[in-house]
């Protein structure tokens, strides 16, 4: 019995001091560390200007209207002006610059597309936001993929250039700015043609550097955002190896050449490659093959 | 009996008084988080205002004035991203002509030499390709591109090696001009052309036109910079090659006029000559005048 009652005792002793506020030792923060003269007045360092997404992907169907944001947030220390230009673009193979003619036009988006602030001012520290809105017809015409780029324009200001009074002299001043450039993308999901063919799949040995070279093109009315791969077998060990991933865009009517670098360290022999592009498409994929020699 | 009853009883009551550790409830609450994240290029450029060039000494003239680290890049990128430099004015974007903007003429546009009957044409049509640039360190990802000069790294030549063709400097430092090495690209084709990227026969500062040619995303801030015997950001590099960052871009310029105020340097990235000289007559000199012009970099995702 004496020990029943001791049990008792003992078991409500304990479950009283789980949590008796009247025995806790408050809690007190301890004390702030007196911060150095030296460090009371650092400034936090300037990283800048940061502008997000880099892209922008519109999926929208034909008379949809989509709106995206683009955020600019100020790192600096100072104020910039920014100009806000939706443009019209042809990327080639290689880029080189080519007439803006009917079959690119054919797909530029500028025509439907709506920016708004096109000219803002970001104080430091503030995040501005920029609306780029998608107006997409409602004919069979819009059944295509566009694109367009958004230029995120410093707007520098030209100070007086000091030509220390001389009229004689020839005084040349540069203006430095940054500028981003924001892609912009319409794949709508009812595109009638997407199609990637590669054209081509070598094996090149340019100079000492040993490489891959793949060609694709966009046969169809949807953007390609692909994903390549490359696989390699050695025919006599059959050991693999796989290259690394690429991930490329290909526009309609335009061709990518792009290079899968070969490992130095590669053993001489013989190979197989397989090329591999997924364009996004859920009922294919392409495939190359390729037989080559190390020597 | 008693007793024991008596003893349950206490027990039961010291518990009941203690009820926060027999009063636990369960409870469930669900949250949901959700993560979003963006694609991020960030980009600090330090440079002054405007960069000058103020040429009013034979010297200047003959040597050129090279202002070295006027400008640095400094980027942060959660993608892929290319960079490069873009050489424009008024005048290119509104397709009247790849010249420098004049804000003011001084010269007389055209006399005749009365001697020999010849037209001394004193031009305010400055190429904008007069402007050389010159990064600190390599472009670390240009494998496919195909142009002569992929990047500004070169370092700046003697302009003397320009007029002899040969190579000026001692030993190994010994170079030789060649057209475009340093030049600044020059789009053709109006204000869309400035921001659609270059081609792969140009210069970028890092990356380039081919979509395997990308600098991966990261940061100055975290990136370390290459040593003597390899990048730690696993990008390739000679043994012994200067310490440099793709995130860290150091930038010089440097403008020489010649004598005669020809800009015989200028020139495009396919050793297309754009000096004075080549582009209107042996007799052809800038005339005196404030000049400006505008250097874009874009920093954009790689495509």
């Amino acid at each position: 019995m004496r020990f029943l009652f001791a049990i008792c005792i003992l078991f409500s002793v304990q479950v009283w001091g789980q949590d008796n506020p009247a025995t806790e030792t408050p809690k007190t923060d301890p004390a702030p560390a007196a911060t150095p003269p030296s460090e009371e007045k650092k400034e936090k360092p300037s990283a800048g200007i940061a502008v997000s997404p880099s892209k922008i992907i519109f999926d929208g169907r034909p008379g949809m209207t989509q709106t995206r944001e683009i955020k600019i947030v100020n790192d600096s220390k100072k104020t910039e002006k920014f100009q806000v230009t939706p443009m019209d673009f042809s990327m080639g193979r290689t880029g080189r610059p080519e007439n803006m003619n009917q079959t690119v036009l054919k797909y530029g988006l500028t025509k439907k597309l709506n920016i708004s602030p096109s000219y803002l001012e970001v104080k430091p520290g503030e995040t501005a936001k920029i609306k780029v809105t998608l107006n997409i017809p409602d004919n069979e015409e819009a059944n295509i993929a566009g694109w367009a780029l958004v230029s995120i324009d410093q707007v520098a200001e030209r100070p007086p250039l000091d030509t220390k009074g001389k009229k004689d002299a020839v005084a040349m001043g540069i203006i430095p700015s940054y500028a981003f450039v924001i892609y912009l993308y319409h794949n709508p999901p009812t595109v009638i043609n997407n199609n990637i063919e590669i054209k081509n799949f070598a094996y090149k040995d340019t100079l000492g550097t040993k490489r891959l070279k793949m060609i694709a093109e966009n046969l169809g009315d949807g953007i390609g955002f692909c994903v390549s791969y490359c696989e390699l077998t050695n025919l006599k060990t059959g050991k693999t190896k796989k290259l690394n991933v690429k991930t490329f865009t290909i526009l309609p009517g335009n061709q990518r050449d792009f290079f899968y670098e070969l490992p130095k360290e590669l053993e001489k022999g013989e190979y197989n490659a397989v090329g591999v592009v997924d364009f996004g498409s859920d009922k294919e994929i392409k495939a190359a093959e390729l037989e080559f020699k190390i020597e | 009996m008693k007793k024991v009853v008596i003893c349950a009883a206490a027990f039961i009551a010291f518990s009941a008084i203690a009820n926060k550790s027999f009063a636990q409830l369960q409870d469930e609450k669900n949250v949901t988080i959700t993560m979003d994240l963006q694609p991020i290029l960030q980009l600090d450029m330090s440079t002054p205002d405007q960069i000058d060039f103020v040429f009013d000494d034979i010297g200047d003239y003959a040597g050129g004035i090279t202002k070295y680290g006027a400008t640095i890049l400094k980027v942060s990128a959660t993608v892929n991203w290319d960079l490069w430099a873009v050489g424009t004015s008024n005048n290119n974007m509104s397709g009247a002509g790849d010249f420098w903007d004049v804000q003011a003429s001084y010269g007389v546009l055209t006399d005749v030499n009365t001697a020999s009957g010849t037209a001394n044409s004193a031009t305010n049509e400055i190429p904008l390709q007069a402007l050389e640039l010159h990064q600190h360190g390599a472009n670390l990802s240009s494998a496919a591109a195909t142009g002569t000069f992929v990047d500004y790294s070169t370092a700046f030549a003697n302009p003397s090696s320009q007029q002899t063709g040969a190579a000026v400097g001692v030993g190994a430092t010994a170079v030789a001009w060649q057209p475009g090495q340093n030049n600044i690209y020059v789009p053709a084709g109006g204000a869309a052309a400035v921001y659609t990227i270059p081609s792969d026969a140009e210069k970028f500062i890092q990356g380039h036109f081919d979509p395997t040619d990308l600098i991966p995303g990261g940061s100055y801030l975290t990136q370390s910079f290459l040593n003597a015997t390899g990048n730690a950001n696993g990008q390739p590099v000679a043994s012994g090659a200067e310490m440099i960052s793709a995130y860290y871009n150091v930038i010089d310029y440097r403008i020489v006029p010649g004598l005669p105020v020809q800009f015989p340097l200028a020139a495009d990235n396919d050793a297309t000559l754009q000096n004075l000289a080549a582009q209107n007559s042996v007799e052809t000199y800038a005339a005196p005048g404030v000049y400006t012009m505008n250097v874009k970099y874009i920093l954009a995702e790689n495509q």
